[in-house]
């Protein structure tokens, strides 16, 4: 089955899955599996695939079944079990005050009422003298009662004014969309609009922005927000200050200087940034958020402590809950190609074989920047599982000349695999005029979204992506760093896309886009 | 002694996930694919007595519903899909081996893999089979094609096979999707 065929089964097949497969459509598609032993056990996956969905969910709807905790989960930050009292603790930095520990006074407990019988047969025993008395100490009673409740209720507003975070100003205009990619939204209470340049923003609107989209956003000050592909934010107004809850993907913002009473807020599921003037970028996963400080310093919250960290300039830091919550040097990059400019790249010259791999400018999936480089490599001999073929036999590459910067001690990549067999391998070739260093990595393993993929100079032929740490060869030529003259991106054994962006010379190791660990 | 009506639920049981999946990948279409599910338990009860205690209950019940999809054609002409008689055998014979064992090792690495679902593509894949929503629907609520949604899911399911497969090993068949 060649890629095109593959493409028209998934397709009958999911117009099957959805009922509103036609005659001609039934006929195509039960054609297709007569003809195809391949084709048939590519079916019955998706058929695996697709009930395994439907049984999953109805599994998890069934009354009392708890096999499954909730899968998607859009807020993974631990709640507070009903009933316990509110804590917050602020680690405090060094020299500052100490700040304090606010705990909520425990709910005081019910009385127990009391039997009705017993309290009628009680009240008909009574003497009308007696009755009188008792309506005098009850009214009594109550005069006291609404006295010291008043003054408490008078209390609870004030300090409740005092506490309550202010209203967001819904409906306060507060900039406009200037770059939105196909399929941008705005959400606004019910209603819905698509984005384009221009569309204006409102304090309370969300914008989201397609899995393979990106946009940009201008606040009336000139600051910018770029959302990058899969990106949901909140954008809001309160007393005057910026606030953005980031509920998922990653964003880049260039502020400009806030009033020092009314700082930018950006809050996601674990962590909060409270920023005066700075430039960052501030991406959000399962389970950490992750800030970098490109500019200023940023004032960094994890969530599940309190802990206060400040973010500076060619810093990063993760909150993460339970783990080390520090500020880290950014990387220094020594060479960075950003695949703004494609003209560097192209095929070896010398090389007349079919070009199985292909490149071009990706202007939707970016990480940074205007566009990213796409890769496609499809090998007409690959077929799904053939990972089996000879080293080398099919190895495919488009090539720019480059050398390593001196001092540089790693070489990092952005990538974020569109599709990819299992077995198909994206390398990254350092090549001299005699031999190679060869980096390879599974794009076909990869989770999803965006993964800096970091490999040690120091140690070629090994590599540091996702997955099991493989050495090809023991003995590795003895090229050194300066015979360096090309640098090749290329795929072989089965086929992939990919997007890459940012392919950097870097100083020192830096733990890259933290990947979740998988057990592969 | 067990009583029969129990020793064929918990038969049913067990053969169940591959009943399931051998009838849907005849009828694709999921409601219909359940009313022939729905038949062939009433006549695997029916013919439970012809049932021989020691075989493999799970053989049995594919072949008797191999033999009820093949009769289905008249009620079910339009989304019949394996009305080939060899095709048929093959499919039975993959879903043979679909054990309810590891249908709920599978249920597990999906419940991992759904979780490592942006959250986009998490609410669709929850819209489509949680909700049991058409493609047509989600596509009128989201303001898309049906055909973008349905390229979609086919991706996002792609993704899901491959974090499955890495979980489980090599059990699971590779798919379009």
């Amino acid at each position: 089955m060649n890629a095109k065929e593959k493409q028209e089964l998934a397709a009958l097949a999911e117009l099957g899955f959805d009922g509103v497969l036609s005659a001609s459509e039934t006929d195509r598609l039960r054609g297709i599996l007569e003809a195809s032993d391949e084709a048939l056990l590519a079916y019955l996956g998706a058929i695996d695939l697709h009930v395994g969905l439907r049984s999953f969910w109805r599994s998890r709807q069934v009354p009392g079944n708890t096999r499954h905790a909730a899968p998607v989960s859009s807020n993974p930050a631990p709640r507070r079990k009903p009933g316990t009292p509110r804590k917050r603790v602020v680690k405090a930095r060094p020299g500052a005050q100490p700040k304090r520990v606010v705990k909520a006074k425990p709910g005081s407990a019910r009385k127990r009422p009391m039997d009705s019988d017993a309290h009628l047969k009680k009240l008909k025993s009574t003497s009308n003298v007696r009755w009188g008395l008792w309506t005098t100490v009850i009214a009594a009673c109550l005069v006291v009662l609404l006295g010291t409740h008043a003054v408490f209720v008078i209390r609870s507003i004030s300090r409740h004014r005092r506490q309550q975070p202010v209203a967001q100003e819904a409906g306060v205009e507060l900039g406009t969309v200037t770059q939105a990619s196909p399929g941008t939204v705005v959400l606004r209470g019910a209603t819905r609009c698509t984005a384009g340049e221009g569309t204006a923003l409102q304090s309370g609107d969300t914008v989201r922005v397609t899995p393979a989209g990106h946009a940009e956003l201008r606040y009336r000050d000139q600051s910018s927000v770029a959302l990058s592909a899969g990106t949901a934010v909140r954008l809001e107004q309160r007393d005057g200050a910026k606030r953005l809850h980031l509920e998922a993907g990653t964003l880049s913002c260039d502020v400009t200087r806030q009033p020092s009473r009314k700082p930018m807020r950006l809050t996601t599921a674990h962590a909060e940034a409270t920023v005066i003037s700075t430039l960052f970028r501030l991406s959000v996963e399962a389970k950490a958020t992750r800030l970098e400080v490109d500019a200023g310093t940023v004032e960094f919250v994890r969530k599940s402590d309190g802990a206060v960290l400040d973010v500076n300039a060619g810093e990063y830091a993760v909150a993460e809950p339970g783990a080390e919550f520090e500020t880290r040097p950014q990387a220094n990059v020594l060479r960075r190609d950003g695949f703004e400019d494609l003209s560097p790249w192209g095929y070896n010259p010398r090389d007349d074989r079919a070009r199985e791999i292909q490149y071009g400018a990706e202007r939707r999936i970016v990480r940074r920047g205007r566009q990213a480089l796409r890769l496609v490599y499809a090998y007409p001999g690959n077929t799904p599982g053939n990972g089996e073929q000879a080293w080398g036999e099919n190895y495919r590459y488009v090539m720019r000349n480059g050398g390593i910067p001196s001092g540089a001690t790693h070489v990092r990549m952005w990538v974020r695999a569109i599709t990819g067999h299992e077995n198909a391998q994206l390398y990254v070739q350092l090549r001299s005029e005699l031999e190679s260093w060869q980096y390879s990595f599974k794009p076909g393993r990869m989770p999803s979204g965006w993964h800096a993929i970091e490999f040690d100079l120091n140690d070629p032929m090994g590599y540091s992506g996702p997955g099991i740490p493989t050495r090809w060869w023991k003995n590795v030529p003895p090229m050194k760093k300066g015979d360096v003259r090309l640098i090749e991106l290329g795929g072989n054994f089965a086929d992939f896309q990919a997007v890459l962006d940012d392919l950097e010379f870097v100083r020192k190791a830096v733990p890259g886009h933290r990947i979740p660990e998988q057990a592969w | 002694m067990t009583p029969p009506h129990e020793t064929f639920i918990g038969l049913f049981a067990t053969a169940q996930p591959a009943l399931q999946r051998f009838v849907c990948a005849a009828i694709p279409d999921f409601h219909e694919a359940e009313d022939v599910l729905q038949k062939v338990a009433a006549v695997l009860w029916k013919k439970f007595g012809e049932y021989q205690e020691g075989t493999l209950f799970q053989v049995w019940a594919m072949r008797v519903a191999q033999y009820e999809i093949l009769h289905a054609r008249r009620s079910h002409a339009r989304s019949l899909l394996i009305v080939n008689e060899a095709l048929a055998e093959r499919a039975a014979e993959h879903f043979s081996a679909f054990t309810l064992e590891r249908d709920e090792r599978m249920q597990q690495a999906l419940a991992h893999c759904l979780e490592q679902l942006p959250s986009a593509q998490g609410r669709l894949v929850a819209q489509r089979y949680r909700d049991g929503m058409a493609c047509k629907t989600i596509a009128e609520k989201l303001g898309r094609k049906p055909g973008e949604i349905r390229t979609q899911l086919c991706r996002i399911r792609e993704k899901l096979r491959a974090c499955i497969h890495s979980r489980l090993g090599a059990s699971v068949a590779g798919g379009p999707s």
